[in-house]
């Protein structure tokens, strides 16, 4: 059977995992968003891929003994149709059963958003509330514009803010006691001055 | 040395009440009070954040002048004995005036807006967000001078507040608790010059 391309699969309605993962791959990264498919931003900007790999090299140095850190793009396949790309997930490694040849079936216990220009609307609103539904028992979002880190932590299946953090506090976590990093941290580790990034 | 830090000691462990900070002498400062604690408010705002305010308390009075009363900061509102702070801009019903005095607004306005400024995102995103929504503050919005959004949070049915719209770019500000409201975001950010 031939594969659908994106034209084709955006008219359908629920689209599924399997209909995703059997579409025409056209180089573009697509989420599915309560039965929607829907095409990612263009190509992140430096900062964002930067502060998303070191993240991940400092999450992955104070917690490697009790949590997976993953980058994107991989699936994290919260229901047939609501399939999420977050930037960065944690898993504890008592819950790897949730991995799998596809990629993440189920809510991970971390999950981190970088924001962007164009995904501000998806990562503080839409995202926000599909996490929290799905269980994400704990939620980052990091705004390279002003590197600021929002915390929420799921209760019941609300998110509640816990801390929004800057400069050189260490940002400590519930779900994960190992985190221990701080936000200026990562502004110092930028190998260019700011002004080669505007 | 030792008594002046005893006595510095005592003035923060106990709660900062209206009256303790009333009667406070003017030292140029402005301050607010949080759960008791005194703090001292950020340097001097930026002229991008009073552009933006001014645009915003423009962009209000052009449309809900007739129904609410707009004021912008430095005004006290006092939610309560301990909870004393100075939101950029508020509305309050016409209806419900009763609440401005000469002491300032004492209870919730019907609308607070902060916009952010770099040494005010903790406080305005996490502490002033959970003032107002422990004092019934029913619409709170923030402004993001950065990435130019503006985040409008409602209190929901349990009295938590829900980011209900994230505007940015050309849309349309709305509200179903402020009618009146009918603004493009993009508007606010006209005379930022950097």
């Amino acid at each position: 059977m031939k594969k659908k391309t994106y034209e084709e699969l955006v008219k359908e309605s629920p689209v599924t995992y399997e209909m995703y993962a059997n579409m025409e791959d056209d180089g573009n990264r697509y989420e599915i968003s309560d039965g929607v498919l829907e095409l990612m931003s263009p190509s992140p900007l430096f900062i964002h891929q930067f502060i998303c790999h070191k993240m991940q090299v400092m999450l992955d140095g104070s917690c490697r003994n009790d949590f997976l850190i993953l980058a994107a793009p991989l699936d994290v396949i919260l229901s047939d149709t609501e399939v999420r790309q977050p930037d960065l997930v944690m898993i504890h490694l008592s819950r790897t059963h949730i991995i799998s040849k596809r990629g993440i079936n189920g809510a991970p216990d971390l999950v981190v958003e970088i924001t962007s220009e164009h995904s501000l609307k998806r990562d503080k609103l839409t995202k926000r509330n599909v996490y929290a539904k799905y269980g994400v028992r704990e939620y980052w979002i990091v705004d390279p514009s002003n590197f600021t880190l929002e915390q929420y932590e799921l209760h019941d299946d609300y998110y509640e803010l816990l801390d929004v953090y800057s400069g050189e506090e260490p940002v400590r976590s519930h779900t994960a006691p190992c985190v221990s990093f701080s936000m200026d941290e990562l502004v110092r580790s930028i190998p260019v001055p700011p002004d080669q990034l505007k | 040395m030792e008594k002046n830090k005893k006595a510095a000691d005592k003035v923060k462990e106990q709660p900062i009440t209206y009256e303790v900070y009333a009667e406070m002498p003017d030292d140029g400062n402005r301050y607010e009070v949080i759960d008791g604690v005194l703090e001292l408010m950020s340097p001097s705002p930026t002229a991008s954040h009073q552009s933006i305010l001014s645009e915003l308390i423009d962009a209000l009075r052009q449309s809900c002048k007739t129904d609410y009363l707009i004021y912008f900061a430095p005004l006290d509102v006092i939610l309560s004995d301990t909870n004393v702070v100075q939101p950029d801009a508020i509305m309050i019903h016409r209806s419900r005036k009763h609440i401005v005095t000469s002491r300032g607004i004492e209870g919730p306005p019907d609308l607070a807006v902060e916009v952010l400024s770099p040494s005010s995102q903790k406080r305005d995103r996490l502490k002033k967000r959970a003032v107002y929504e422990k004092h019934g503050v029913p619409e709170y919005w923030i402004v993001d001078p950065d990435s130019r959004t503006l985040e409008q949070f409602q209190l929901d049915e349990r009295g938590n507040y829900v980011l209900i719209q994230l505007y940015e770019g050309d849309e349309l500000i709305a509200s179903d608790k402020l009618h009146c409201v009918s603004f493009a975001i993009s508007r606010l950010f006209a005379d930022v010059l950097q």
